[in-house]
């Protein structure tokens, strides 16, 4: 605490003694506030906690957690979007908010391409398909065929469009097979089903697998994303597994309101590059089964529509439920 | 014996001073959190997660599963006390413990709820002990059709709760069952009935619901009548109420049953997630009620119906770990916020979590009888306390409540929506109670509603849409039958009560006559 207070003091002096005038000078001129649009204890939350205090360390201001849970997502987004566009409120946004949400539901109460401003990507989350191992499976080739043979599999995700969701969705597409989603709440009841042999298969992320892979009761088939992850490098990826083009990745980036000026966004981006950077920090994420995935607003930006134009293209060609 | 050595290794981590410090903390904010209506037991850790980083992953553990299961003890005092449910499970505490209060008896109410819950937690714990990776191939042998089964058992023991007319109590399930559609349905990610508002996308607020229809309904009929007091509030009433703080004669034998079935179904049901804890304490609720010579005591103040369904909930309290501690699954969201806080010290709970991490598996086992001790040894001196608290006029005594309720129900999410949901539901509550509906039927309906129907859709969604998977799953099978045959006797029952009520008024007639 002392510590932290004289870490402030001495900020708050160096600042001071900076020329006034543009706004970026001043920046960040009081505490931050770091919206997680999901509860505390899950993925998103652990990356902030993770890298929340690191950030406060290096910008000199207190940066306050909020964890505002509910819409998937989309009521921390929406505080993050009617906050004053000064830099000074953020938030995280996962792959499926961003890119999949806007096309699948007509309920959402901002637009998160225009009310938000891209800063950095922050992790990636790595999704895989597995199967209980009693199934017989051992690759994703056996079940697709499995799926052939006995028409068609299930497949457990979080919910529905989620990327999880949308993983499965392509990977039956692209290999015409007829896979059933089964929406739960959450990473638990789907793991609990799979362990339990109701669901064929569940596509979660790896971090919530790799244990029982470990242990022996369930078989990782393959890694949607389109690199092995460090996470677990000897999964083999689905491209590799003879689905080529195949990619669905899983990821949280921060956000900040629209119309912050550009050199605000700069400097957001550039404390949030060097956390995600720093050794302590990214072995701690690696630990939390987190790839830190830093990158420009540009980069980040581009992510986000790219992604966002495929799964629109996806979601209307395989009349994906939602409203 | 491998669980004597591991056990005594279990005490020895858990007596070490620092996680004998952290798990004491954590077992009287839980305690503490129990007691102040409306702040649930997440909103409480989430606060004090921070705190565990400076913490070693054993002490950070212990304590908060401290305040999850210290707030099952102190949720049951509030719920006896001002008839606000602390904690959903701890609703069918209200109906027996509030009427029981309003007699006076409120010390002896507070004494049992003390121990039974004690008993419970005990039960649970020496099964979780011996039984736990057994107990995790039980919860994971639970699948759609088997939760849909046992959902549906729970629904209709439900309705037999209510000391009213069992056809009121059906409705109110069913009205719990429309409210429970509220929000983004699981399997296609449409939103039902949510009007635009990105809060009500994951449904209507439980804790919400229960503070408004128990707590507010409560106030909203007794601000009727601008002269009374809580019963008993006068000097000589007061005088009263403290000698009662023992047990009445006969209470403990009484209760010796209730609460060895309470914590048999709490252990059983517990360790399910999700559903377990709470239906375990409305089935023990409804069990004793059924099998009692004499059931038209229930909701008047029977000291069996504060005994089972407090053994049953702490009992469930304790065996709710076993799919998170043995798996790595977390039951419920306070679960996934323990598990949160061990990845951030760098720990993957999951399979091996028992033999890896094998302080944190025993340690906490241990710090769960220890904790249980001190919650004992805590609330016994208190109870007089507490009693005491009646005597505060009750103008005074209700809006505090009440404040204490908006802010802790505003802290969930930091929204005026669930705020709204308390005075919507405190209007609704009273309009029911006016009408002679009951409140605990319909909030059963509500928290089982969305996962009747999740698991219904999604069995037919495995099954191919072939309804016979109900009936070839055993467990399932199981669960149907004796649904069935509870229908069938609350029919036959239901005929021989209406045939005696109809004779015997026409008995009376020709006696007038």
């Amino acid at each position: 605490m002392f510590r932290k207070a004289l870490l402030s003091t001495v900020v708050g002096v160096l600042t001071a003694a900076m020329p006034l005038g543009n706004v970026m000078a001043d920046y960040p001129d009081k505490p931050l506030r770091f919206y997680v649009g999901f509860p505390p204890g899950g993925s998103t939350d652990t990356v902030a906690r993770i890298i929340g205090p690191a950030l406060e360390k290096r910008m000199g201001q207190t940066v306050v957690l909020d964890n505002r849970a509910g819409g998937g997502g989309y009521v921390g987004l929406e505080a993050v979007s009617r906050a004053d566009p000064d830099g000074h409120t953020f938030g995280f946004g996962v792959s499926g908010a961003l890119t999949v949400a806007p096309t699948l539901r007509d309920d959402l109460s901002i637009d998160p391409h225009t009310d938000l401003v891209p800063v950095s990507g922050a992790v990636i989350n790595p999704l895989v398909l597995a199967v209980h191992k009693d199934k017989g499976i051992n690759t994703l080739q056996e079940y697709i065929d499995a799926a052939r043979e006995q028409g068609g599999m299930t497949y457990g995700t979080a919910g529905p469009g989620t990327a999880m969701h949308l993983a499965g969705e392509l990977l039956a597409k692209m290999t015409e097979t007829d896979l059933t989603h089964i929406g739960y709440r959450g990473n638990g009841p789907a793991m609990s089903d799979v362990l339990g042999g109701h669901v064929d298969s569940v596509i979660l992320d790896v971090t919530t697998l790799k244990p029982h892979v470990e242990e022996g009761t369930l078989v990782a088939l393959g890694v949607t994303s389109p690199q092995r992850t460090e996470l677990a490098p000897d999964y083999p990826t689905f491209q590799e597994s003879g689905v080529d083009g195949y990619d669905v990745s899983s990821w949280f980036g921060v956000l900040t309101t629209a119309g912050t000026p550009p050199d605000v966004v700069a400097k957001l981006n550039e404390h949030i590059v060097a956390v995600l950077k720093d050794p302590e920090v990214s072995r701690r994420l690696l630990e939390a089964g987190l790839e830190p995935a830093p990158s420009t607003p540009e980069e980040f930006k581009t992510m986000i529509m790219s992604q966002f134009t495929t799964y629109a293209e996806l979601i209307k060609s395989a009349d994906l439920g939602g409203n | 014996m491998d669980t004597i050595t591991n056990m005594s290794y279990g005490l020895s981590v858990a007596l070490q001073p620092d996680n004998l410090v952290w798990s004491i903390f954590g077992v009287l904010v839980g305690n503490l959190i129990g007691v102040l209506p409306g702040i649930g037991v997440l909103t409480a850790i989430s606060i004090l997660l921070p705190l565990t980083y400076a913490m070693s992953p054993v002490a950070a553990m212990m304590m908060l599963a401290g305040i999850y299961y210290g707030a099952q003890y102190g949720g049951g005092i509030t719920s006896i006390l001002l008839n606000l449910p602390g904690t959903p499970t701890n609703v069918p505490t209200c109906l027996d413990g509030n009427p029981l209060a309003r007699q006076g008896k409120a010390g002896s109410a507070l004494f049992m709820l003390i121990l039974s819950s004690f008993s419970g937690a005990i039960v649970g714990i020496t099964i979780l002990m011996l039984f736990a990776p057994l107990l995790a191939k039980v919860a994971y042998s639970f699948g759609p059709a088997e939760y849909f089964a046992m959902i549906t058992l729970g629904l209709v023991a439900g309705s037999t709760l209510a000391k009213g007319s069992p056809v009121k109590s059906l409705a109110m399930v069913v009205l719990g069952l429309i409210l429970g559609v509220v929000g983004v349905d699981v399997n296609t990610g449409v939103n039902r009935f949510t009007f635009g508002v990105t809060e009500l996308g994951d449904g209507l607020s439980l804790i919400a619901m229960a503070m408004g229809l128990f707590g507010v309904a409560d106030f909203l009929s007794n601000i009727n009548l601008p002269q009374r007091r809580l019963p008993n509030t006068d000097r000589k009433g007061l005088w009263a109420m403290m000698r009662s703080t023992r047990p009445e004669p006969g209470d403990v034998r009484k209760a010796i049953g209730p609460i060895s079935r309470g914590s048999m179904v709490g252990s059983a049901l517990g360790v399910l997630p999700g559903t377990g804890s709470l239906i375990a304490t409305f089935m023990a609720y409804a069990i004793e009620k059924k099998i009692s010579r004499t059931p038209e005591r229930f909701g008047r103040g029977a000291i069996e119906g504060v005994a089972a369904p407090e053994a049953a909930n702490n009992s469930a309290a304790q065996t709710g770990f076993v799919p998170t501690l043995v798996l790595g699954i977390p039951g419920d969201p306070v679960m996934a916020l323990m598990l949160g806080a061990l990845i951030l010290h760098g720990i993957q709970p999951g399979p091996a979590l028992m033999v890896d991490n094998a302080d944190i598996f025993w340690g906490l086992i241990a710090s769960f009888f220890i904790g249980n001790v001190i919650l004992v040894l805590v609330n016994l001196p208190l109870v007089g306390m507490w009693v005491k608290l009646l005597s505060i006029p009750y103008k005074y005594l209700f809006p505090f409540a009440l404040l204490c309720v908006a802010i802790g129900v505003y802290s969930v999410n930091y929204s005026l929506v669930a705020v709204t949901m308390v005075i919507a539901f405190g209007v609704m509550g009273f309009v029911l109670r006016k009408m002679k509906f009951e409140a605990a039927p319909l909030l059963l309906g509500f928290v089982l509603g969305p996962m009747f129907e999740e698991n219904f859709r999604r069995a037919l969604l495995m099954s191919r849409g072939d309804l016979g998977v109900f009936f070839v799953k055993p467990i399932s099978a199981g669960f149907l039958t004796v649904t069935i045959l509870l229908l069938i006797w609350l029919i036959v029952s239901g005929m021989r009560y209406r045939k005696a009520r109809f004779s015997s008024a026409a008995h009376r007639k020709t006696e007038v006559q």
